[in-house]
This record gives C-alpha cells, structure tokens and sequence, in this order.
C-alpha cells in the first residue's frame, strides 16, 4: 500500500472538513446558511471531482443506452454529485428539525402498502436502496410509530475509498451521522439473524439495503448494464417466516423530499429455498433497477 | 418424551432444515452451534422455524437469544422445558373445562 493509497485525496480532506470543522458549525448556524455552504460545497465537489464525474458518465450511459443524450448524461453527473453532497450535508441538519415542520416539506405516498404488509402480522422486510432521502424515510418512519430495524456495517471495506476512509472516516460517520438512538445492528454480528428474527416475530420492520453486499450469502445478477453482488440472506428468512417484502423509495432532502411505498412484491412460492430466492431475488433486482433508473441522480452509490 | 428424544429430533431438523453435509455424530460432537453453521447467523433462524415445525411449539421472539443457541445442550435443554410448559399449560387448560 502507498503513502497517497493510505493518506489519499482531496476527498478525504473533503470528508475530514465535513466531519468535523463543518460539522461542529452545522450544530449552531442557521439550517438554510447550512445549506447554502452544502450547495456550494457542491459545485466545488462537481468541479474538482472529474474522475468520479467521468466513472458516472460511463455508469450512467452504460445503464441508460444510447437513448440519453451526451449533453443530458453530463448534466446528470452533475446533479449526481450535487445531490450527493446534499444529503450529506442534510444529514448535519435534520435532527435539528421538528417532526412536523420536516413533514410539511415532503410526500408520502403509499403509506397504506406497508400497512396492509404489516396487517399480515408477519413482519416487514422494507427494501430500498442508498438514495438520497433515505434518512428522512427512516425518521419518518420512527416519528410515525414504524419502529424499524436498520442494519450496518461495522468495518467498512469500499474498495473504492482510501485507507483513510475505511479504518476512520466511515466508522466515525456511522457513529456521529447515522445514529438513531437505538443501538445499531451489525452485518458482522453473530447474532443479526436472531435480532431479525426477533423483530419479524414482534411483526416490526427491517429495512435491507439491497445495493450493498452487506451479507455472508450473495448472488450476481446483471445490473444497470454490468454484474454486480447482492445480499440475499434476508430472502431465505422470508422463506421462513413468510414475512411480506415491501419497496420503498426515499429521495430528496430536508427542504423537499419524496418517500414512496410501494405494493408489497407478489413473491413466487416454490418448494425449495433456493429455488424461491432465485426467482423472488431477480424480480427484487428489476424493482431496485427501475427505482434508480427513475431517479438516477438521487442514487448515492452510482 | 425424554431429553435424549428431544435431542435427536433436533439433530434431525438441524441435518434436515440446513442441508448440513454431515451425519448425526458430526453434530453430536459439535460444542458450539455457530462452528457447526460456519458463522451463519441467518441458519439460525432456519432452525428455529425447523424446531417450532418438529415439535408444534413457537418459541417467543422475547426468547430469541444467543444463550439458547450456544451449543446443543443449551438448545435441547430450552426445547424440552418449553414442551414441559405447553403441557402443563394444556393439562390445567383440561382441568378448567
């Protein structure tokens, strides 16, 4: 491993900066002077980011075929990268904001297919991917009495990000950003499988990020035009349980959002467990493959 | 049923239900659960589905806990003591009537 491998780049510079100096005057400075910075950091971001720019570029085409223009990928990048900044600046200021007001700001749509999922009394897998309102969705869903189970990872290994990042800046992320006020439950836990359990039993909610590969089972599907691995652990509880699996969509920030659920997945029954992943697992990759491609630029992980 | 039983019908599910590569005294010899399922938490909650079904029992998700799955003596004994408290919530059930 190099020095600059170990000691990387501006954007570890970029995630020390936010995570402590910015983050200190994002507890104390008016919300919408925050936002500004974070809308300026933005274009900062964009500006200097060329070669993830052009990493999106190559994504962005190869997901979206010949039928997008060049002029309007460029544009989309873009967007990628300012949203991205967005939600994470967001992610400084939403605490700050009362439930009520927070509501007022956004959409929910589809409230009544988790309820109708939660009526089964077999609990809830809610599925999504890391788009940019998906913290909005889980306060909404805690201040609305849908206690949920989110599961994390407590070593980070984005092959993409530095030395830096895994063995500090993530972990600190999780601790100071992404706290509930519950304990977190970890991918590595010997005992995740029975907290989810435990929680599908209370018919509760357990919220699984299918774009990571947050699991010991994995399977590889085609996807926004390459390969790429999938958690599928969760599916052989479902099998289990006949827990209901429901889709959701959280994009936007603070200011403006957007949640949707949608109709819990119709899931295929067959006679073996492995047969009924395959079959329900592929559906599940065409449903997150079709929330992204409506949203593009609101994907953190494009 | 005696504890023995108990324990054999669990090995049954275990072999069953997880699609282990192994025979019954591989498991037997096992001391701790989580070696025998390679760190696999999600079999875990394979087993439980696999025990409740065997035994017409539903282990309370308050129940749901990493002392119960240590080893297969923790877990048998769990079992048996649960079938001994469903019986004798049954048989004071009769008495009622």
């Amino acid at each position: 491993m190099t020095t600059s491998d170990r000691f990387s780049s501006l954007r570890d510079i970029g995630i020390l900066f936010y995570l402590v100096p910015f983050r200190m005057a994002a507890s104390f400075l008016p919300t919408g002077a925050i936002r500004f910075f974070g809308l300026l950091m933005g274009h900062v971001y964009s500006a200097l980011a060329y070669r993830r720019k052009r990493r999106i570029q190559q994504r962005l085409r190869t997901a979206l075929g010949n039928s997008t223009t060049n002029d309007e990928i460029m544009e989309l990048s873009r967007r990628c990268l300012l949203n991205a900044v967005a939600s994470h600046v967001d992610a400084l200021i939403l605490n700050r904001i009362g439930t009520q007001a927070l509501l007022e700001n956004g959409k929910v749509r589809g409230l009544e297919h988790l309820k109708n999922a939660l009526l089964k009394g077999k609990g809830v897998f809610l599925v999504t991917g890391h788009f940019t309102g998906i913290k909005i969705a889980c306060r909404f869903l805690h201040e609305s009495g849908y206690p949920h189970l989110g599961i994390v990872k407590r070593h980070a290994d984005d092959p993409g990000a530095s030395w830096l990042e895994n063995r500090y800046l993530s972990p600190y992320w999780s601790k100071v950003i992404d706290r509930t006020g519950h304990a977190p439950v970890f991918v590595e836990d010997k005992d995740v499988g029975l907290k989810i359990m435990k929680r599908v039993r209370e018919n509760g909610i357990v919220i699984i990020f299918l774009d990571v590969p947050f699991s010991q089972h994995l399977l590889t599907r085609p996807f926004l035009g390459s390969e790429q691995s999938f958690p599928v652990g969760f599916l052989r509880i479902v099998y289990a349980t006949g827990a209901a699996v429901v889709p959701m969509v959280g994009i936007g920030n603070s200011s403006a959002f957007n949640i949707c659920f949608e109709e819990a997945v119709n899931l295929r029954e067959a006679a073996r467990k492995d047969e009924f992943i395959a079959k329900n697992f592929d559906i599940l990759v065409k449903i997150l493959e079709s929330q992204i491609l409506r949203e593009p630029s609101h994907w953190l992980l494009i | 049923m005696s504890i023995e039983d108990v324990k054999d019908r669990i090995v049954e599910v275990m072999i069953r239900d997880l699609e282990l590569a192994l025979n019954p005294d591989e498991v037997y010899g096992t001391s701790r659960l989580d070696e025998l399922f390679g760190m696999d938490s999600i079999a875990i909650t394979e087993l439980i589905i696999g025990i409740e079904k065997e035994f017409n029992i539903r282990i309370p998700a308050e129940d749901l806990s990493v002392e119960i799955f240590q080893n297969l003596e923790t877990l048998t004994e769990y079992v048996k003591k649960l079938l001994h408290d469903e019986a004798t919530m049954y048989i004071e059930g009769q008495d009622k009537t």
